[in-house]
């Protein structure tokens, strides 16, 4: 299973980075919603982890996009205490599921792997 | 709890008490009278009268119970065939808008770029373009949720604990909710089985009925969430709120595309619907219960074992 986390703060990305190789599952870090894109356009990824609240593009519009393009992919949110009503619009956008920070890694985890398997379901169905 | 699912009103033991058991007591009482003293014979008499009042008055009672119960089910049936025709209707036109929509952002780029080549933009004309791509965007708004109302796509299931699902959201709910200083009560069935549903589809649903809910309750108002089971086989989630309620010449339209109690311009209109047509896609059933000021509650019947691939 492969991971993208989209957040624009590094030193959340290194923790993530670092306990998601812990338990080998390969993660690719993208700081913005574009270069999230960008990076999409290039290689596939099964499930996103997605910060509603960016500088530049932000967390809802990059969902949409994401949606948009690559309708397979799962994305769980990333919200804060003070992104509740993005939380819930990205449920209404179709996001898998969210999780508050600051970020429990044990239920971002399960969560990942239910995103994760609801995407191999999704896929196997479509061939 | 529902209104007239799952109640076995008319089952053969019940019958037979009052279309077997009582007639015969009856014979054996008449005939006891006939040989009884004139006293004992009026007691008994009374008495079968008592007895066959009350054993009319249950089947009667029976009757009237399946009759609506039957009017509930075709109620229903055509409400799903009709908002199974809408579905169709409205996916052939959201992409029939999304065209234009798409031609008018188009051009307004284009003339974005020429005005710019030509030595710059006023700010009356930035402001103007600006306006231009952000209706665009409303309308591919309403579009994209009528192409989710109105999506085939088979749900995927996948195994998870029902509250779960829903106290995930309900603390979505709940922050918003304080603004309010309203609360979000929870009544969780802890021993219902896990269910195997979409997951995040039925997240969409429940998320759509909360809201609603949220916008329906006062200040200082009350969501009630449940869940529990809704016979074999079947759970059930409700949402109820202590708002306004519906008006009963609004009931059997609340779950029809883009209706809506709010004024112009606050809501699409599509959240029921989207709820509606979620509900149906995963093999289950929302009922609406609710009378103008005694608020509102919505039940989501769902089979344990959802439709999938």
């Amino acid at each position: 299973m492969k991971v993208l986390i989209i957040d624009d703060e590094r030193d959340f990305i290194e923790t993530m980075e670092k306990r998601f190789r812990f338990r080998k599952i390969p993660v690719t870090a993208a700081l913005s919603g574009a270069a999230a894109l960008e990076i999409l356009s290039r290689e596939e990824f099964d499930v996103a982890i997605l910060d509603v609240r960016m500088p530049g593009m932000d967390g809802l519009d990059t969902l949409k996009e994401i949606k948009k393009r690559y309708p397979l992919m799962e994305v769980i949110m990333l919200t804060g205490h003070g992104s509740i009503e993005s939380g819930t619009r990205g449920m209404s956008l179709g996001a898998y599921d969210y999780v508050l920070k600051p970020v429990d890694f044990s239920e971002l985890l399960d969560k990942v792997e239910k995103a994760g398997e609801r995407k191999r379901l999704n896929a196997a169905r479509r061939t | 709890m529902m209104r007239g699912i799952n109640r076995h009103g008319a089952d053969a033991a019940g019958l037979g008490l009052h279309t077997v058991l009582v007639p015969i007591l009856a014979a054996c009482g008449a005939l006891t009278a006939a040989f009884s003293p004139p006293a004992t014979a009026a007691l008994l008499v009374l008495l079968l009268l008592g007895l066959c009042g009350w054993s009319s008055r249950r089947l009667a009672g029976l009757v009237r119970q399946s009759e609506s119960e039957r009017r509930l089910l075709d109620e229903q049936l055509l409400q799903s065939q009709k908002l199974a025709a809408v579905g169709e209707l409205s996916s052939g036109i959201a992409h029939e808008i999304n065209n234009p929509l798409a031609i008018v952002s188009q051009e307004a780029e284009l003339v974005r770029t020429l005005l710019e080549n030509r030595g710059g933009l006023s700010p009356e004309l930035a402001e103007s373009l600006h306006e231009i791509a952000v209706q665009v965007d409303r309308g591919r708004d309403i579009t994209r949720r009528l192409l989710d109302f109105s999506r085939k796509m088979k749900p995927v299931a996948q195994f998870e604990a029902l509250d779960k699902i829903i106290e995930d959201m309900v603390v979505l709910v709940e922050k918003e909710a304080g603004l309010k200083e309203a609360r979000v009560a929870r009544r969780y069935d802890r021993n219902l089985p896990l269910v195997l549903i979409d997951v995040p589809l039925l997240r969409q649903a429940v998320i759509n009925l909360l809201t609603n809910a949220l916008d329906a309750i006062p200040h200082g108002g009350t969501i009630t969430v449940a869940t529990g089971s809704a016979g074999p086989g079947k759970v059930c989630i409700s949402v109820a709120d202590n708002g306004p309620g519906v008006a009963a010449e609004d009931l059997p339209r609340i779950f029809n595309p883009f209706f809506t109690t709010k004024p112009p311009g606050k809501g699409t209109g599509l959240g029921l619907s989207i709820c509606h047509n979620i509900v149906e896609r995963m093999g289950g059933k929302i009922l609406v219960k609710s009378e103008p000021g005694q608020g509102a509650v919505f039940t989501v019947v769902l089979p344990v074992k959802g439709e999938s691939a």
